[in-house]
């Protein structure tokens, strides 16, 4: 049944807030099984994004919803198969870390004590300790070990693994990937730290100005952006273009050009036209992700 | 040139005070005030008191926002790494205060003179009358620069002469400038205490347990910009044994799953973490012994056996829950996605605060009433306290809906403004079932009460229907 | 991961990770390391010990695939083929290599000939097993 249903769609999405506009008008969806990484420079809207797909805010035009119904109008089943870390943790400083597993597991159908167990173990998460008292990476993990308890087939991870130590980082990346090997549940987690996505994530969404302005397979990304270094034997025209440029620098003889769709044909083409050499360039991740935020 | 950038920098400062919502709500408030006071042509004994209390209450609301306002200034990194910051911003708000303090108080006490020009003797003396509205303002500061329940409850323990006639008495003496020495002691007191909290916040430091917690202007545009440490801070300050200990932690080794519990268990539930815990019966217990110290100390005319029930009954159970309940915003988002729908979320939060409130009603009227009842007779106290029942109640009904439909709102001076919305109604009812009380009829406060409770009825379902469309952002 | 077997893939270069799998284990398979009817490791297997998302995994074996290079058996997996290990696919397996070496030499205006003398030697060199 859950694998008909998309599990998180907006059509439409814009949210203002007073004056400013955080969404711009966003169409994507997620499909299930996948995990998705949602990229976005500091204020492109993605906590907002985030927020709005879950129903904690209400987009000012547009419908987000969540396995195929309103997300500002879950029902508690739908409720159930969903888990959350937000950006900012706040959870109740006055209870132990046991107590308060206990008090989130109170609220859902299901709950898998061994799991929840075994990751507070591996992240050395003191059961005993108050919350109040955790540090901030360790406040992160617990928040993560909450929302992974019920096992949830949708998680939406707020910038999880921001405030993690290196050794922390690699686990929680192991956990998402342990839980994205049977392919039922959908991950998706904002970053603006693109080596986490490149290892886990199967797609990518880069949010920019409240905008998806690129959704797709992680591999597709990373196949199609490519940096061409163009040089020719004659001073290239002032008017020399590329189909599909998103940064162009000439300099004499030479150019670099990022392109988005590269092909053989482009290559080709440039080749023939200004009888150039024309080097292919992989980018990684960050580099295609100062590129498209570049023009 | 040099002096010119610092006049306007201390300008500068000075107007960042005029930027807050309720600093304008007060400049309105205190305007209005002095005008009434200005036009007032004649005013007897009881019209004058009103006039010094109100006038009292205009000036200790402002004076526990300056220092507010400064530590949301001074509580920052940036206060302590930009040289010849910390200087002026404690100078502009210890002037703002003096200055606001002092003629207010001049003015109050100038009006009350030209009403009362045949008896000197219980006339207001402006020393006398400073010292008690810089106490109340020392310990307001204090309480909102500490800002936890612990703090208010410090701050209630020390307004507790008011209880006993002898306090009272000496409080009269202290206005009127017959007690010149305890006035002398208590101006000193207060302006040591200023002095120490504006100390204090030319000194914050992150190690510092108050340091987090602000309600000034910036505190959401705050929460945005720095992410977590600021809770992270904050969340230190909530662990402490006494907290646990007060929120009855232990009750959380245990619970049931409630899932699929009916609506009432769930309630039941969330009171784990809506309710104070022990707090209220702490709260009734104490006040239940004040009350009885009082009257041993030979305050047992039927009158003050009344009007302190009936008081505290009316005003400690909202202040409690008011001061607690807007901390509750920080965990709605994540509460709000545990598996229920949005309306019974709401329906079982408003549920369990209504149960919290009413308990704590119970628990504080219970042990102040029969306090008052079991010394002395019931032909005493105990027909006039059971008329005054159906009032109160009512009224706490009335204040619950205020609570609720104010505690939509999630602005920067969250903890503060429903408390002095509390406040005020809870004032507004005793005035007004002080009032019927004359006519001595049963049949009256009951429909009294009712009306009131009526009018919160009718607030608490507006109140809902608005939740049904907030943002738990 | 299963002796025989070794990949490494440095997720933060600029070549997608399904291509690294794909290139690194035709490799194997072309130089004999991954022999005809051996298996590969499973995709869970693969993610695990790389830490990579399993989907990108079960890609670069359906390429694989598709490619010729192995085929699926029902439950035991993708077991390499036995044409897999010709020449062909051996000369196939560095031919983008030599493609980048072509368009260097160009950029340097290197002639064939010069390229050929350099990379013999290269060649010849035991070190270079």
């Amino acid at each position: 049944m859950s694998d008909a249903i998309t599990p998180l769609q907006l059509q439409g999405v814009k949210k203002h807030f007073g004056v400013t506009t955080a969404l711009a008008g966003v169409d994507w969806s997620v499909p299930a099984g996948s995990v998705v990484g949602l990229l976005g420079q500091n204020a492109a809207g993605k906590t907002t994004l985030i927020k709005t797909a879950l129903g904690l805010l209400r987009p000012s035009r547009g419908e987000a919803k969540i396995f195929g119904g309103p997300s500002w109008d879950m029902p508690a089943a739908t409720k159930a198969r969903i888990g959350y870390v937000p950006q900012v943790i706040t959870l109740y400083p006055w209870m132990r870390v046991r107590q308060l597993i206990n008090y989130t597991a109170s609220f859902y159908p299901t709950w898998n004590d061994a799991l929840a167990s075994k990751l507070a173990m591996n992240w050395a998460i003191p059961r005993e300790d108050k919350v109040g008292n955790l540090s901030v990476g360790t406040l992160q993990k617990l928040a993560i070990v909450l929302a992974l308890g019920h096992e949830p087939e949708l998680l939406l991870l707020d910038e999880p693994a921001a405030s993690l130590d290196p050794g922390a980082r690699r686990e929680f990346l192991r956990t998402i990937l342990e839980i994205a090997v049977d392919g039922r549940r959908t991950i998706l987690f904002s970053t603006h730290i693109t080596s986490d996505l490149e290892r886990v994530a199967d797609r990518v969404a880069i949010l920019r100005e409240g905008r998806i302005v690129y959704d797709g397979e992680l591999d597709t990304l990373k196949d199609s952006v490519k940096r061409l270094h163009v040089t020719s034997p004659t001073p290239l025209p002032a008017n020399f273009q590329v189909p599909g440029a998103v940064r162009l620098k000439i300099e004499g003889n030479e150019a670099l050009v990022s392109v988005r769709d590269v092909s053989e044909r482009l290559v080709d083409d440039i080749r023939r036209n200004y009888a150039a050499t024309v080097g292919v360039q992989d980018l990684n991740l960050e580099d295609i992700f100062l590129e498209l935020h570049h023009a | 040139m040099r002096n010119r950038i610092e006049r306007s920098r201390y300008v500068q400062i000075a107007l960042t005070y005029t930027r807050p919502l309720p600093m304008r709500i007060w400049a309105i408030a205190a305007a209005a005030y002095v005008l009434v006071i200005l036009c007032l042509r004649e005013m007897n004994q009881g019209p004058q008191t009103a006039v010094l209390v109100l006038g009292g209450a205009v000036a200790a609301w402002f004076g526990a926002m300056i220092p507010a306002h400064a530590k949301e200034q001074l509580a920052d990194a940036r206060a302590v790494l930009t040289p010849g910051f910390r200087g002026p911003h404690l100078i502009v708000p210890a002037v703002l205060f003096a200055t606001v303090i002092t003629a207010l108080a001049a003015l109050v006490v100038a009006r009350a003179h030209a009403f009362n020009a045949q008896a000197a003797s219980d006339d207001a003396w402006l020393p006398g009358y400073l010292a008690l509205v810089l106490t109340m303002t020392a310990l307001l500061a204090w309480m909102g620069h500490f800002q936890s329940p612990a703090a208010v409850f410090f701050v209630m323990l020390s307004v507790m002469p008011v209880v006993f006639a002898e306090g009272r008495a000496w409080l009269v003496a202290v206005l009127c400038g017959q007690a010149y020495r305890s006035a002398g002691a208590l101006l000193i007191g207060s302006i040591a205490a200023l002095a120490a909290l504006w100390w204090r916040m030319g000194q914050m430091h992150e190690e510092m347990p108050e340091y987090a917690r602000l309600m000034g202007p910036g505190f959401r545009l705050k929460v945005r910009m720095t992410g977590d440490p600021t809770f992270r801070r904050e969340n230190r300050a909530d662990a402490g044994p006494v907290e646990s200990f007060v929120r009855q932690a232990d009750r959380l080794d245990n619970v049931a799953n409630v899932f699929a519990a009916p609506f009432w268990r769930r309630v039941r539930h969330w009171r784990l973490v809506i309710g104070i815990g022990r707090m209220p019966l702490f709260v009734a217990a104490l006040l239940a012994l004040t009350l009885v110290i009082q009257m041993v100390s030979g305050m047992r005319d039927t009158e003050s056996r009344v009007v302190f029930p009936v008081v505290l009954s009316a005003i400690a159970p909202c202040m409690i829950v008011a001061g607690i309940w807007p901390r509750r915003w920080y965990v709605l988002a994540e509460e709000s996605l545990r598996p229920v729908t949005r309306r019974r979320f709401i329906l079982e939060q408003g549920a369990a605060m209504a149960l919290e409130h009413a308990a704590t009603w119970f628990y504080i009227t219970a042990a102040t009433f029969i306090t008052a009842l079991l010394i002395g007779t019931w032909t005493g106290p105990g027909p006039r306290l059971l008329m005054a029942v159906p009032v109160i109640a009512g009224g706490q009904v009335l204040i619950f809906g205020l609570i609720v439909w104010e505690l939509r709102y999630r602005h920067a001076w969250l903890v503060i403004v429903p408390m002095i919305l509390a406040l005020s109604a809870a004032g507004a009812i005793l005035v007004i079932g002080g009032m019927l009380a004359q006519y001595r009829h049963f049949g009256l406060m009951l429909l009294a009460g009712l009306i009131l409770a009526a009018i919160g009825v009718a607030i608490t379902f507006d109140a809902y229907r608005r939740w049904l469309t907030t943002e738990f952002d | 991961m299963r002796p025989g077997v070794s990949i490494h893939v440095l997720p933060n270069s600029g070549v997608p990770i399904y291509r690294q799998l794909i290139d690194q284990l035709k490799a194997q398979v072309a130089g004999g390391r991954l022999p005809a009817g051996e298996f590969l490791p499973s995709v869970r297997q693969v993610a695990e010990e790389l830490q990579v998302n399993p989907m990108t995994v079960s890609k670069a074996y359906s390429l694989l695939e598709r490619d010729g290079v192995v085929e699926l058996v029902r439950g035991q997996g993708m077991r390499v083929k036995e044409a897999a290990t010709n020449g062909k696919v051996r000369r196939e397996a560095i031919l983008p290599l030599l493609k980048q070496v072509a368009a260097t030499a160009k950029q340097l205006a290197l002639k064939p000939e010069q390229v050929v003398a350099q990379l013999k030697p290269l060649l010849e060199d035991p070190r270079h097993e």
